[in-house]
């Protein structure tokens, strides 16, 4: 692959490989280093790349696989506590006096909350919920995690569940609040 | 189509909430991306290197001890220094480094389930420690304070006192690494649980 390829590939992934980068990490230099290696692993397994699966989901899986590497990392470095952000930043990107339509802020209030549930998951979970929350099929998560189809299905349904409780929650706790 | 659970708008929520994370992943520089990877690969090649120098550096001492050593307690002390520096260097090379990490391609339950056995195979050498650390180096000690207290009537409470605040420094080890090794279980069971064990 050449380097321009290389430019492209991340170009066609640079939202998800952002979003999983800045699920794991919140230090801004740790994150830049986590980016560093995600990039470093996908340069290297590049040329494993043979179109038995979706590109997605090789990036998927090669940037996952790196972030928990990362993870193990900070466990060991006693730096685990740190590695989601305490407030992902999900409100800042309105034009400047203008008030954001408040379906926006209910999603964005909801997304804030199920990050907030995640970081409380194991590191398997939180995988699986993130590849759900990209988007990505049951067929490909199966393909990202090695789990089965059935498997995926059953744990992502308790998972959503649970889930869906933190987003009640929220919900509770605005009906309250007015 | 919509979930009843709301899931497909809260994915479309969750990658649109992004937006402040447009800076990542831009202006890649392939080239620094090819020189990082290479110098991944020297750094554990020079830690590998660090390491060996490191024993090698004890077992000579050990040498040199049992060579110029005047008793032969202190001859049989340096031997043991020199084993025992060996013992410590293969528990090091055998089961410190990292085992063979799956490919960054593999199954991201394969890497987590690696990673975790890493975690586990390190708390258990910091468990451990008095067994493939101290205990190799113990004999070489012991011999040491015998022979200097064999030697010195009049010196005998100083090489007490030494002795015992060697003793105490071992202890302290012991105890610190398994303290760390138990924290180190802890942290590790929260984010990355055992896997249930099939039937």
């Amino acid at each position: 692959m050449t380097e321009d390829a290389f430019r492209a590939l991340i170009g066609r992934h640079r939202g998800a490989l952002a979003r999983v980068v800045r699920h794991y990490e919140a230090a801004p230099e740790a994150r830049r280093d986590l980016e560093q290696d995600v990039l470093v692993a996908l340069w290297r397994a590049q040329e494993s790349f043979r179109g038995e699966s979706s590109e997605r989901t090789w990036v998927l899986r090669i940037a996952h696989n790196v972030a928990a590497t990362h993870v193990a990392r900070a466990i060991r470095t006693k730096r685990v506590g740190e590695r989601v952000p305490a407030a992902v930043d999900v409100g800042t990107s309105f034009p400047e006096g203008a008030a954001p339509p408040d379906e926006v802020v209910d999603a964005r209030e909801a997304v804030r909350r199920v990050e907030e549930r995640l970081r409380a998951l194991d590191l398997p979970s939180r995988q699986l919920v993130l590849l759900a929350l990209e988007g990505c099929s049951t067929a490909e998560i199966a393909e990202v995690t090695g789990l089965t189809p059935t498997n995926v299905t059953t744990k992502l349904s308790r998972l959503r569940k649970a889930l869906a409780g933190a987003r009640d929650e929220s919900l509770a706790n605005e009906v309250e609040a007015s | 189509m919509t979930t009843p659970d709301g899931w497909d708008e809260l994915g479309a929520a969750f990658r649109e909430a992004a937006a402040g994370e447009r800076d990542a992943f831009v202006d890649v520089d392939a080239a620094a991306v090819r020189a990082r990877a290479s110098a991944l690969a020297r750094t554990v090649r020079s830690r590998n290197l660090r390491e060996t120098l490191a024993a090698a550096v004890v077992v000579a001492a050990g040498i040199r001890l049992a060579w110029i050593g005047k008793s032969t307690l202190v001859q049989v002390g340096g031997v043991a220094m020199a084993l025992g520096a060996l013992v410590v260097a293969f528990v090091i090379a055998r089961r410190g480094g990292s085992g063979p990490a799956p490919p960054p391609t593999a199954p991201t339950s394969e890497v987590v389930e690696h990673e975790r056995a890493e975690l586990e195979r390190q708390a258990e050498l910091l468990q451990r420690v008095w067994l493939w650390y101290v205990a190799p180096l113990l004999p070489a000690i012991v011999a040491i304070y015998v022979d200097a207290f064999r030697r010195a009537p009049d010196g005998r409470g100083t090489v007490v006192a030494l002795a015992a605040g060697t003793v105490a420094f071992l202890a302290g080890v012991v105890v610190f690494n398994r303290r760390a090794a138990r924290a180190l279980r802890q942290r590790t069971d929260a984010v990355l649980p055992r896997a249930p064990r099939p039937g």
